[in-house]
């Protein structure tokens, strides 16, 4: 080997190059105190090659964004990748507090180190920019509304501000043109900047040597730097580099959801911007320029001077000074920081938001682990799913009349109930409830509605007022148990298809005496018995088709023509023109799909479903095929 | 001599020859970096019907979408979210301050500064006295956009209904848009100005007679203390 090097060392002359390393003296002898400065290179460098290995997977547009990203976590391997870049980046931005505490502890910015602490100092705000250009860039929810609020208090600043803010976003608003821009920040220029301060930083460290520790002891004797320095900063670093490993395995980089602006979102800055974002609730109004432009210029401000205060200050109280900056800087920041955090700790409201983005980017994960990602982008995936979409429609446009809530209360809940409860519509046990007396004029069923007292409720109340006997009462309720069981085979639920095929032989006998003792066609139509334009079509009741129908039309001829509807709206009284509906086509199916419990679930969720009815949905070349879970 | 002056004026020569190449060069790089500034993806500057009068309830603001086409660089959404937002109806009497008081009348003895005039900016166009007795002939709407002056966050209802809040920095506005001088936490309120009125009024279909908000969507500029549309 060293036979090796002598002949690369004829031919290159390369030896006198390593000799400033080889050659690096520690003037006070090997030190803890100067392992952060090397951990953090390493930190660096970790960020620059793991960067490189997401940009051969990486692609930066609306539509690609936030899937190349899900793309990557998918595998172990890239999962770890995404982990390494999240987790030292952040590693990074603490360590350089640290390095800059060291480094006004031990007066390292003394001349002639001036330029070496100028240039270190200029790198933080590049490193926490060069971050925060870093987080919005899988398109996620969280990290765009990020980028969106900084950039527009960066537009807030006078003259510059908006030009900042434009280029930033790439126009008026967040969109493709923000990702390439952020992308080119991250990547292209940022990583310029950086590599020029560090030029500067680094050959100036080598240039001035390390500053001696503190008075020159007689047991502090000078050594070289290598290994007796290199051991201890490995040591570190090791200890640096297996948390941010455990971190990456055991947690991963989080990805919240596609970014949608119809999702929900209370965007708020990442730790190392909490003190900020504390201070501007004691600057508000027309003083909001102290908190966001003139404490951290002034912070940077203070600090580059800090050589000059330091020559200019006498000794002994310079020593205070720096103690003073280091520890009251420590504390001010912390206490600010820990104010923000606990404020939102104690706020139910952030914490439901919270919960929700949670659970939307875990729903967004499992859809595009079960199902890849559609051509017009990931934001598709919940835009897409009746789980999700299910209870916002529900909410927004069913809500103020009917609930859709469990026995427990749990779901949504009409804060003026005038319509049935439809939570786990279409299932035997919401039509047992329909086609019991007592209960149907009860809220959950027709009772804050006119068919309260309809001819349906007569209908009931005779039938069971002429069954006097215990025994015939009891007959009676096991005829309206099998006509419910064959009412909810109409709906055809995708869940209940295997139970269906099951119950075959009640299902035939509930049709029988729908169709013929009961005498329920007498009003209502079932299939080819009984006319429509008295009561609601019982052919495929709850079924798809049956509830599209409803929802867009009730008082067509099928559903409560005339004056029997009860207050329910058209919801597409005009297919012709989509646009002047309350609903479009895809907000009716996902509604539609929602109310009866068809969505997409993984099977290790045992709550997968709001309406009580879990079903699996398969995709098989583009048609939806239900399948039953057991 | 002319050796002296040969040698500047190749020196001159070199650095006009460098400062050009430079020139050309850095021109197509700057004007394509900062090429997003000239960059205004105008809203729709017509006013478009985003939901029926009969949905929106009396007295409560209803946050609603606008869908609209939208271009992002190199994609057009044809059917997107382009705005939010929030319309609050109000039946004939409410402009009368001492209701709008009232209405307004926030929980606690906080002092907040209520405001005491209705909104100005939101028009109200009722056409012809509609048939039906839902619809009073008085009844109003009022549009303010739902993104929030301060930062550009969506403001969202209180969890006591009672006025709006932006959850990103506490800003807090009345229901007729005007601020809340004082926070619900009893500091000066972060946002600059009131809430962005849009151009609202409401029209009677013609085949179907149902009444329809018609709302202009528009962006305005955060962080300014005038309203000013983008």
């Amino acid at each position: 080997m060293r036979r090796f090097f002598d002949w690369l060392d004829a031919r290159t002359d390369y030896r006198p190059l390593l000799r400033p390393i080889r050659n690096r003296v520690l003037p006070s002898g090997p030190s803890w105190w100067l392992t952060s400065a090397s951990c953090l290179l390493w930190l660096f460098a970790i960020e620059l090659v793991t960067g490189l290995a997401l940009m051969a997977t990486y692609s930066p547009s609306m539509a690609s964004a936030w899937a190349s990203v899900h793309y990557i976590s998918q595998s172990t391997a890239g999962s770890m990748l995404r982990g390494l870049h999240y987790y030292t980046s952040h590693a990074l931005i603490l360590a350089f507090l640290v390095h800059v505490a060291r480094v006004v502890l031990t007066a390292a910015f003394r001349a002639p180190r001036e330029l070496i602490w100028v240039t270190g100092l200029l790198l933080i705000p590049l490193m926490i920019a060069w971050a925060v250009t870093g987080n919005p860039l899988s398109a996620n929810q969280k990290g765009m509304a990020q980028i969106e609020v900084e950039a527009n208090i960066l537009g807030s600043t006078p003259v510059v501000g908006p030009t900042i803010r434009r280029i930033l976003i790439g126009g008026d608003t967040p969109g493709n043109l923000t990702l390439t821009h952020l992308y080119f920040f991250h990547v292209g220029l940022f990583p310029m900047l950086a590599f020029a301060l560090l030029a500067v930083h680094i050959s100036q460290v080598y240039r001035h040597g390390l500053s001696p520790l503190g008075q020159p002891r007689v047991e502090r004797r000078a050594m070289p730097y290598w290994p007796h320095q290199t051991i201890r900063n490995l040591a570190v670093l090791s200890i640096v580099v297996g948390t941010v490993v455990l971190l990456s395995w055991r947690f991963g980089a989080p990805l919240d959801a596609p970014t949608d602006a119809n999702l929900p979102q209370m965007p708020r800055p990442e730790w190392y911007f909490r003190w900020l974002f504390e201070l501007r609730r004691y600057f508000t109004g027309q003083w909001e320029f102290v908190a966001t432009l003139v404490v951290p210029l002034v912070v940077l401000i203070y600090f580059l001077l800090l050589p000059i205060v330091d020559r200019i200050v006498s000794r002994r109280y310079a020593m205070l000074l720096r103690l003073l900056t280091v520890f009251v800087g420590i504390g001010i920041w912390g206490w600010l920081t820990f104010a923000s955090l606990a404020a939102d700790w104690n706020d139910a409201g952030y914490l439901a938001t919270q919960r929700t983005s949670r659970d939307l980017a875990t729903r967004a994960r499992l859809l595009a682990d079960a199902r890849s990602i559609p051509i017009e982008g990931a934001v598709a995936l919940l835009r897409n799913d009746p789980k999700t979409q299910g209870p916002l429609l529900f909410q927004r446009h069913c809500a103020s009349c009917h609930s859709h809530a469990d026995e427990q209360g749990q779901g949504i809940v009409s804060q003026q109930v005038s319509a049935p409860n439809l939570y786990g519509f279409g299932t035997p046990r919401w039509i047992a409830g329909l086609l019991d007396p007592d209960k149907l004029a009860l809220p959950n069923y027709f009772g804050n509605t006119k068919l309260a007292d309809g001819e349906m409720a007569g209908k009931l109340h005779e039938l069971f007022d002429a069954a006097v006997t215990d025994a015939e009462r009891a007959r009676l309720r096991e005829q309206m148990a099998l006509v419910a069981r064959a009412l909810a085979a109409e709906a055809r639920l995708p869940a209940s298809a295997a139970a269906d095929r099951r119950d075959a032989d009640q299902i035939a006998e509930g049709i029988e005496l729908m169709r013929a003792e009961l005498a329920c066609t007498d009003c209502h139509r079932h299939r080819d018995q009984g006319d429509l334009g008295s009561a609601p079509d019982l052919s495929g009741y709850g079924s798809r088709e049956w509830l599209a129908g409803m929802i867009s039309n009730p008082q067509h001829e099928r559903f409560y023509p005339g004056d029997r509807n009860d207050r329910m709206p058209a919801f597409v009284h005009d297919p012709q023109h989509p646009g002047q509906n309350i609903l479009n086509p895809r907000e009716l199916e996902l509604l539609v799909a929602w109310l009866r419990g068809e969505w997409y679930d993984d099977q290790r969720s045992s709550t997968g479903s709001a309406s009580g009815i879990a079903a699996e949905r398969i995709e098989v070349d583009g048609q939806p095929e239900m399948t039953a879970r057991h | 001599m002319p050796q002296l002056v040969r040698r500047s004026f190749l020196k001159w020569i070199s650095g006009a020859l460098a400062a050009g190449n430079a020139t050309v060069v850095s021109m197509p790089v700057l004007s394509s970096v900062f090429r997003s500034l000239g960059r205004h993806e105008r809203a729709q500057g017509s006013l478009q019907r985003v939901v029926r009068l009969n949905d929106l309830p009396t007295g409560r603001p209803v946050l609603v979408a606008i869908m609209g086409s939208r271009r992002d660089a190199w994609t057009l959404h044809s059917s997107d979210l382009i705005g939010r937002v929030w319309l609050m109806r109000r039946p004939a009497d409410s402009s009368d301050p001492a209701t709008s008081l009232s209405e307004n009348r926030l929980g606690g003895d906080s002092p907040i500064l209520l405001p005491d005039h209705p909104a100005d900016g939101a028009r109200r166009e009722i056409g012809p006295v509609p048939d039906g007795s839902r619809i009073g002939s008085k009844d109003s709407v009022t549009a303010l956009s739902a993104v929030c002056p301060h930062l550009g966050c969506t403001i969202q209802l209180a969890n006591d209904a009672k006025r709006y809040v932006c959850p990103c920095h506490h800003a807090a506005f009345a229901f007729d848009g005007q601020r809340i001088a004082v926070d619900q936490h009893g500091r000066p309120n972060n946002a600059p100005r009131r809430m962005d009125a849009m151009e609202c009024r409401l029209v009677q279909d013609e085949t179907s007679k149902e009444w329809w908000v018609e709302v202009k969507h528009e962006k305005f500029e955060t962080g300014a203390t005038a309203s000013a549309a983008i």
